[in-house]
């Protein structure tokens, strides 16, 4: 294709290094009595303050998504892209309600993913390995954009070459990223999410700022986007998209913000990184304070317009046929060299955090809920941490599979697809945290519903380049629109649901034992040793 | 002076914080509602200022929902330097160990 730029390269490469170097070095940091414990592998020993879940968490919202998905899908489709600003606004109130709930029951009865609290709360077994199942084959896809993130990088870069030489790089990021997941656990991304974080800033701040006096401000990069995304198609004959929703699209935007924001909660990594803080009131603190993160989130998309209003840009990515290279090729042709690769480092660290958290969050469900649960139920914690470390490489595995073998011609896709799925746990989940109501069959029952009207629609929808799986979205039925299939699955799963409670209750089917009590909901840790990033706590607070 | 570690925030108080809650997603979810070109501000089409707006507004809304039910007042402020009874005294000699 073209020449590897090699000062982009070296920078890139530099930064790559040092992260994995910090990555290693994170075993030890704020480390407790022994590594080889779920606790403190899988959730960096339950200690995290406001600032590093900040950090962690945040780090949902800031990945290759941010960088590469949504900026792509707003330069192939305009205003419809920019549903992940009302998406990553409306997940935070959700949080919000349901997530000092969970951490307080979590922390309480020693649970370590959702999956956890669903078998204590519903005293089911099924309804756990159900949960835990979803989670992990969810995760799959997402970590799958972040790699097809990484390789957006790397391409734009000149990184590439045909059969196995195309993917050696990507292997060898996704190898180290294997690596220090193993030897440090969580304490990894939450280190490495400093450094990202850092670099990510800066490259937003100055990509915000300075490219769109280069392009003659805002105005003409909005009306020079409109001009382009109002030309017809080549393939469908019809304009690629429009500034502004319409009448066709207003309830497929609606509904891809509302059904993603019910996901963005109950995924298992903001699950994991919601457990491994050290407070109740670190939970509610950042669910007023991760707006921000979307607020950059809503910038970022806007970098889709730069590039449609960037002639050079928007020929190259058009020419390459593959949106995810929008904002690369922005950075790499508006940048100078050095600081295209401080850019491109920060959007393939920042797969590579999210990604961690992805894999230990995935095989924390499967030590827990699967091995643990019906393997081998008396697993040492060194057990089962060996088991999380074994399975954190296969999940990876899994997600090279779908970055083979899914189409990337639309790479958000994937991650919706996985909220497709992801959102049938919300029943079990986020409304168990507040009642116990409903019955565990009837959840059972409502989650396969849901996962099979969900999976087999979203089979059915093509696109241009793919014949199966091809949109998120599908017409729904009775309202007679277009909307996000993992909305009228979950409509679905309610309806089923709710049913069915009444219909076994009536029966007196048996509901299964609840270990939980009701004051679990709202309890605080207990009283110990302030974490060092709260130096101001008081130590001498009330008894627990 | 209740040893439960939760009193109950009032109903009206909680009715509240439910609503500011709620006012994300109506404004959100109601998309014909701001799929218009004008007003632009700085350049921005009024879909693209008025969202991001909110997202800022969503943050106020969800940290005023928390204020409004905070349970416990504040953290309990570091016990005062003996020998230093604060300016009003009484008052401070009515602060126990429990809130």
């Amino acid at each position: 294709m073209k020449d590897v730029n090699g000062v982009e390269l070296g920078i890139f490469v530099f930064f790559f290094a040092a992260v994995t170097v910090v990555g290693f070095a994170a075993a030890r940091w704020r480390r407790g009595q022994t590594l080889m414990h779920l606790d403190e592998w899988g959730l960096g020993g339950r200690s995290f303050g406001t600032f590093v879940t900040w950090f962690l968490l945040g780090g949902d919202l800031y990945s290759a998504y941010t960088f590469v998905a949504v900026p792509a899908a707003v330069f192939a489709g305009g205003a419809m892209g920019f549903w992940s600003v009302p998406y990553g606004a409306i997940a935070y109130p959700i949080v919000f309600l349901i997530g000092p709930r969970l951490w307080s029951v979590a922390q309480r009865h020693g649970y370590v993913t959702a999956a956890d609290f669903v078998r204590g709360r519903y005293g089911s077994r099924a309804l756990g390995l159900a949960v835990a199942l979803t989670g992990i084959l969810a995760m799959m896809p997402y970590i799958a954009l972040q790699l097809v993130g990484i390789q957006a990088v790397l391409t734009v870069m000149g990184v590439t070459g045909s059969g196995l030489a195309k993917d050696l790089p990507l292997f060898i990021a996704f190898a180290l990223l294997a690596a220090y997941t193993y030897t440090s656990g969580l304490r990894a991304p939450a280190l490495i999410a400093f450094v990202k974080d850092a670099l990510i800033y800066i490259v937003i701040i100055v990509a915000v700022v300075y490219i769109p006096t280069r392009l003659g401000g805002w105005g003409s990069v909005f009306d020079d986007a409109g001009a382009a995304l109002a030309k017809p198609n080549p393939a469908t004959g019809k304009p690629s998209g429009s500034l502004l929703t319409t009448d066709m699209t207003h309830w497929a935007y609606g509904t891809l913000a509302l059904g993603s924001s019910l996901a963005l909660f109950i995924y298992p990594h903001s699950v994991t990184g919601a457990l491994a803080a050290g407070r109740r009131e670190v939970i509610k603190r950042n669910a007023a304070l991760l707006p921000a993160y979307s607020l950059m989130l809503g910038l970022l998309a806007l970098l889709g317009y730069m590039a449609l209003a960037h002639p050079g840009v928007s020929a190259a990515v058009r020419k390459a046929g593959n949106p995810q290279l929008a904002v690369p090729e922005l950075f790499d042709q508006v940048f100078p060299d050095w600081f295209a690769g401080v850019a491109f480092a920060a959007i393939g660290v920042g797969a590579l955090v999210p990604a961690a958290i992805m894999s230990i969050a995935a095989s924390n469900l499967f030590t827990r809920n699967v091995y643990t649960a019906f393997v081998r139920p008396d697993a040492t914690p060194e057990e089962e941490t060996r088991v999380s470390q074994l399975v954190s490489l296969l999940v990876k595995l899994g997600a090279l599979v779908f970055v083979l073998g899914f189409d990337k011609s639309l790479a958000i896709n994937l991650q919706l697809l996985g909220g497709i799925w992801v959102v049938q746990t919300f029943p079990a989940i986020a409304i168990g945290v507040y009642t116990r109501w409903m019955h565990r069959w009837a959840l059972l029952a409502g989650w396969a519903a849901g996962m099979v009207y969900g999976t087999v629609t979203a089979y059915g929808t093509s696109s241009p380049t793919q014949e199966h799986f091809g949109a998120p979205i599908a017409d729904m039925p009775f309202i007679g629109r277009t909307g996000y299939i993992a909305l009228t699955a979950f409509v679905l799963n309610m309806l089923v649901a709710v049913v069915l409670t009444v219909a076994l209750r009536l029966l007196n089917v048996p509901g299964g034992d609840d270990e939980t009590e009701a004051d679990d909901y709202t309890a605080d840790a207990p009283e110990r040793l302030a974490a060092p990033e709260d130096p101001g706590r008081s130590l001498t607070g009330r008894a627990a | 002076m209740s040893t439960t570690p939760r009193a109950r925030v009032p109903a009206a108080r909680r009715a509240a914080a439910g609503v500011l809650l709620a006012v994300p997603f109506a404004v959100y979810l109601a998309v014909p509602s701001y799929a218009r070109e004008d007003p632009r501000i700085a350049g921005f089409p009024f879909f693209y200022w008025w969202q991001l707006v909110w997202v800022v507004l969503t943050a106020a809304c969800i940290g005023g929902s928390h204020l409004l039910t905070r349970t416990r007042a504040r953290p309990e402020p570091p016990a005062p330097p003996a020998g230093s009874a604060g300016p009003e005294g009484p008052a401070g000699s009515e602060r126990g160990e429990e809130e």
